[in-house]
């Protein structure tokens, strides 16, 4: 009978329902937490034309952290990442080609992002200005404001 | 599953359609072989699955409640309300979104007999809701802790459902039901802070869509007609 057939099913979803709450009360480790850096690709001027240029014996370290370098004396470096300082509102970074240096300053604001219940927080940045020396950099080009976890070009580094 | 379902409510079913009612040829469309709805009413309802996500989930609450009415053999015209509220207090951060919800709807029966309904429905839903995260902390690999906030936001946001809804009657005047529920976002804006998001009434998730189950139980206050 067809309204048995509804009672049954009605009753069984209820069972149902009260199993798969086991289920989901299992709650999930945070297995992978990505941070968000800020894409930049280096850029020169070769035979006339500016196109993207790898460096050479290239070093970077963030001002206040000069203990700790992120890259140290690495070469054909084309892109790098940089991680903006959640904690503050700008961020420098030393940049050395070559044993001649230059800082580069980004300001930004800083947008937490929630990711999930077991992972949280993050942190996304979105990009407002930059400012350099010149002593190798020619310029610094923000092309995309938003730093998050897609990895995209943010900075265009010209030297 | 769905198609098997709303199949096997739409066969004709001989044993009562034939001998007890009227006598119909076996290949007639089901709406004619059942019966009309004799004992029309005005149905009040709680969401019963609601506080047993409470007692799975301790950081989720909710509330809801949902009127029906018969406005015709096959129609019945669908209030829900409700309040929702989910207060996530982890070590890292502490994140609280509340607010009110409604749907809006109607739900046609394909099949109602002795008062079991099996029926198709669709709602509108609107919810209005705040967040806030009066703490947030995150670890960054090279600058080390960094520690913040969200300030207060509020938000409107509205969606789509299609509902199958199978109700039975247990007692008199008492009924037991579920419905499932495919709900789209409608106008849907990217949220600057959240990649999982709980707006009340729809759910959580990542993306604009999601399904739902829920179960009701109701009390049918009998009017004449």
């Amino acid at each position: 009978m067809l309204n048995t057939f509804i009672k049954n099913r009605v009753i069984s979803a209820f069972l149902a329902l009260i199993l798969s709450g086991v289920f989901i009360s299992c709650r999930e480790e945070c297995h992978y937490k990505p941070q968000s850096l800020a894409g930049a690709v280096f850029h020169s001027l070769v035979e006339g034309s500016v196109v993207e240029a790898p460096v050479d014996n290239f070093s970077l370290s963030g001002i206040g952290r000069e203990d700790s370098l992120l890259y140290d004396a690495r070469s054909n470096i084309r892109n790098i990442n940089l991680p903006m300082n959640g904690s503050a509102e700008e961020s420098g970074f030393i940049f050395v080609f070559d044993e001649v240096t230059d800082t580069v300053w980004f300001s930004y604001e800083v947008v937490p992002w929630f990711l999930s219940r077991e992972c949280g927080f993050i942190l996304n940045f979105e990009l407002l200005e930059t400012w350099h020396t010149g002593n190798r950099i020619d310029s610094v080009v923000i092309v995309t404001r938003e730093i998050t976890t897609f990895d995209e070009t943010n900075i265009r580094i010209y030297n | 599953m769905l198609l098997n379902l709303i199949t096997a409510a739409a066969q004709p079913d001989t044993s009562f359609g034939s001998d007890t009612l009227h006598s119909d040829p076996p290949d007639e469309p089901l709406r004619e072989q059942t019966v009309p709805i004799t004992e029309p009413g005005f149905r009040i309802g709680i969401n019963i699955s609601r506080p047993l996500i409470q007692i799975i989930e301790p950081s989720r609450f909710s509330v809801e409640t949902v009127f029906d009415y018969n406005i015709g053999q096959e129609l019945f015209a669908v209030a829900e309300a409700g309040y929702a509220l989910r207060d996530l207090d982890e070590p890292t951060y502490h994140l609280q979104e509340s607010g009110l919800f409604f749907r809006l709807g109607t739900d046609r029966s394909l099949y109602n007999y002795s008062n079991d309904v099996i029926a198709i429905g669709a709602r509108l839903g609107f919810s209005a809701y705040d967040r806030s995260a009066p703490f947030v902390y995150v670890e960054q690999d090279y600058w080390g802790e960094y520690s913040g906030y969200l300030s207060e936001e509020s938000f409107f946001r509205q969606w789509a459902e299609v509902v199958l809804v199978l109700k039975t009657e247990i007692f008199n005047n008492i009924f037991l039901g579920w419905n499932l529920r495919g709900k789209v976002l409608l106008f849907d804006k990217k949220d600057r802070h959240m990649e999982e998001r709980y707006i009340p009434g729809f759910g959580v998730g990542t993306t604009n869509s999601t399904l739902g189950f829920d179960f009701y139980i109701y009390y049918r206050i009998p009017v004449r007609r």
